[in-house]
């Protein structure tokens, strides 16, 4: 290697400085203007859920378009980051948009673990954050006045899930449970079969399947050993569709009906074939016939515009994004503390019909899903996969309740 | 001082004023974690792709006790740089029994296997929700809480790493490693126990990581899971290819290069890792030795053309 001279080193220093503070540095000390509203999307646009996060993106524009990008007549500025699916990451870049951007409104991301890291920042940094997911922690051991929860609470899913399911098929009492093992499986399976008694259900196995399994094929031979009435599943994208499918293969299905108790719904019933998804029984957050208007009205758009009706991800999305301008519309003020306020106690008929935040546990308290699908035949089109046969919304009695206190600002 | 010191001392100085202090914190954190890995990859030929283990064990130990005894600052770094050698010791031992292929699968799976207990043992690691909470107390009077002082810190630990890494590379042992590197069987026949030392070397690399994960840990304020997965062994693999293996200062130009394509050119497009794919296929292509091999290919070149038109005039 040449040597370096003393004026080469200088050069070499001065390039640097202009190409790092320049066009291509960070927006270091660059705040939003006053009169903007800065919203931040922290979606997956890498990483384990890089397919979701383009489409999570997706509904959460479609609210703010609504609104023409304006809240309380002042202009939206809507930003996003990529969570990567890390929580270092996430963190990393919440931070900085909270800082750089001027960013104080968050939504997303898509995994729990990730969200619980995004609350974090949300507390320290006093910007609002609202999540849909599978953890019971946002509203529960680690809630506290920042952040939201979406998702119904794995109580009133397991509630729907076996209520409705016990009354079409009232004699079948002996269950096997299949759960992703981790902290969404477990506490969605301890509601299960906290649920399960009062129906008087045997649960005559639970296994617990590592999170990305992809060999199902020992788990459902146990299963089928058990010689089950029924089995039900907590897990949830590819990990329940592999499942669905191995299931359906060893023809446990459709002779033996299974239940999905918390899928995404159209994300992945598509992966399955008309024949797998024959006596498959699902729970979700969200199905696009949602007997609401604006249900109708987002399916109708989303699908004019994207040629797909919309699931679970996009949902979420845009009904968070949508319950988070109820706020401001209630509060009047694009002031987090006045926003925070609003949506305390907040009722909405939106999305998915009779919408109201506990302003205890920060809570949403909404219907959960219960559908069937359709056998080939009764199918309309391609994306006609099911119909809903019921909504239930009992909210998680006050004895599971594990959040004592929601703090203050 | 030699100029790459000098390059070096500007960045530290520069850095802080171009990106955000968090960001410039991590950049040298990486870089760390990069100087250990590079003694392996770099100085002893062992590509390990498990360096998470070391990373991910030193924060959550040092983050557990962080979080719930509130140690010293440097008790915390102490703990780190100790898991990080011991785990490093364990993982090694059974590593360099092998080498080529079965030693990178060896690292891989035991770096799998420790990602699975923390993933399980969620009453200490909190799973996968991972472990927060972690703070920075304050030492000396100095409230690490405030994102420059924290810089600083980081910095004078980076310079000190890099110090401490350079007299490791120019010993005695780093010529040994070099050897071992070279040709195993030759410096054995010359009396040299290749197995001892190559384990010396990961116990370094080890600490070295450990160092990383509690500085890390503090950083962020949590333990992420994927802060011991293979994903984050991968990254760091990647970062000292990239900034060139060959080469002390490789990891480091590494490490600016990963964190800063990462943080800035996400936030433009969202598929900023084809960038980093198309990076690494060129350096694997053309530029074996990373950045660090094309810089001084460029020099070389533009003095030879230099020298070419001084004698055409």
């Amino acid at each position: 290697m040449r040597e370096l001279t003393r004026r080469d080193v200088l050069k070499l220093g001065a390039v640097g400085a202009v190409g790092t503070t320049g066009g291509l540095g960070f927006p270091a000390v660059v705040r939003g203007q006053a009169k903007e509203v800065v919203m931040l999307g922290i979606w997956p646009f890498t990483g384990a859920f890089a397919d979701v996060g383009p489409i999570l993106d997706r509904g959460m524009k479609m609210a703010l378009e609504e609104r023409g990008m304006k809240i309380l007549g002042k202009p939206i500025k809507y930003v996003t980051r990529d969570s990567a699916t890390q929580a270092g990451a996430s963190t990393r870049r919440v931070e900085e948009a909270v800082d750089g951007e001027g960013a104080k409104f968050v939504i997303g991301p898509w995994s729990s673990g990730v969200a619980l890291a995004v609350s974090e920042v949300a507390k320290r940094k006093k910007v609002l954050h609202y999540f849909s997911g599978g953890t019971e922690d946002i509203s529960g051991a680690r809630c506290h006045r920042y952040s939201f929860q979406w998702a119904a609470s794995p109580y009133t899913a397991a509630k729907t899930d076996v209520d409705t399911f016990m009354k079409a098929n009232p004699k079948a009492k002996r269950w096997h449970l299949l759960v992703a093992d981790y902290a969404f499986g477990w506490s969605v399976e301890k509601y299960i079969k906290e649920v399960g008694k009062t129906h008087g259900i045997e649960f005559v196995g639970a296994d617990r399947h590592p999170l990305g399994e992809r060999e199902f094929s020992n788990y459902v031979t146990k299963a089928a050993g058990n010689k089950p009435d029924v089995v039900a599943m907590v897990n949830f994208g590819l990990d329940a569709v592999t499942a669905a499918r191995e299931i359906f293969n060893f023809g446990l299905t459709p002779k033996i009906p299974l239940i999905m108790a918390w899928s995404s719904g159209v994300e992945e019933l598509v992966q399955l074939s008309p024949e797998n998804r024959e006596n498959i029984w699902v729970g979700s957050n969200f199905y696009y016939t949602a007997e609401t208007s604006v249900a109708r009205e987002f399916a109708r758009d989303y699908q004019a515009k994207f040629g797909n009706p919309p699931g679970y991800a996009p949902a979420a999305a845009y009904g968070m994004t949508r319950m988070l301008l109820h706020g401001f519309d209630r509060a009047k003020s694009t002031e987090v503390p006045d926003v925070i306020k609003a949506l305390e106690g907040i009722e909405v008929n939106d999305l998915v019909g009779r919408m109201r935040v506990d302003a205890k546990t920060h809570q949403t308290l909404r219907p959960f899903f219960f559908m069937r699908c359709k056998p080939k035949a009764a199918m309309k089109n391609p994306m006609d996969f099911a119909d809903i046969i019921a909504t239930g919304d009992t909210p998680l009695p006050a004895a599971y309740a594990a959040c004592k206190d929601i703090g203050s600002f | 001082m030699s100029r790459a010191w000098l390059a070096v001392f500007a960045a530290v100085i520069l850095l802080p004023l171009a990106v955000r202090h968090a960001i410039a914190s991590e950049i040298w954190i990486f870089a760390i974690f990069g100087l250990g890995l590079n003694l392996l990859l770099g100085y002893t030929g062992l590509l390990s792709f498990g360096q998470s283990t070391f990373f991910g064990s030193a924060g959550y130990v040092s983050g557990y006790l962080l979080k719930h005894y509130g140690i010293n600052v440097f008790a915390a770094l102490g703990i780190g740089v100790l898991v990080g050698a011991v785990s490093a010791a364990l993982v090694g031992y059974l590593c360099v029994q092998r080498s080529g292929l079965y030693f990178i699968m060896l690292t891989f799976a035991l770096n799998q296997m420790f990602y699975f207990i923390a993933y399980q043992w969620t009453t200490v690691t909190g799973g996968e929700d991972g472990m927060p909470g972690i703070g920075r107390p304050v030492l000396l009077g100095v409230d690490f809480r405030q994102p420059l002082a924290y810089y600083i810190f980081v910095a004078l630990l980076f310079l000190v790493s890099l110090w401490v890494m350079k007299r490791i590379v120019e010993s005695p042992l780093g010529k040994i490693l070099q050897a071992i590197r070279e040709n195993e069987v030759r410096a054995q026949a010359v009396g040299y126990d290749g197995a001892r030392l190559k384990l010396l070397a990961f116990v370094i690399g080890g600490a070295f990581s450990g160092l990383a994960g509690v500085l890390y840990a503090m950083l962020f304020g949590i333990v992420p899971l994927e802060a011991i997965g293979f994903v984050f062994s991968g990254n760091v693999v990647f970062a000292t290819l990239i900034g060139g293996s060959g080469s002390l200062y490789g990891p480091i130009v590494g490490s600016f290069v990963f964190i800063w394509l990462s943080e800035s050119v996400s936030v433009v497009w969202a598929r900023w890792p084809l960038l980093l794919g198309v990076a690494f296929v060129i350096v694997v292509i053309f530029f074996r030795g990373g950045c660090v091999e094309a810089w001084a290919r460029f020099w070389s070149w533009r003095e030879r053309r230099r020298m070419a038109t001084r004698l055409a005039s």
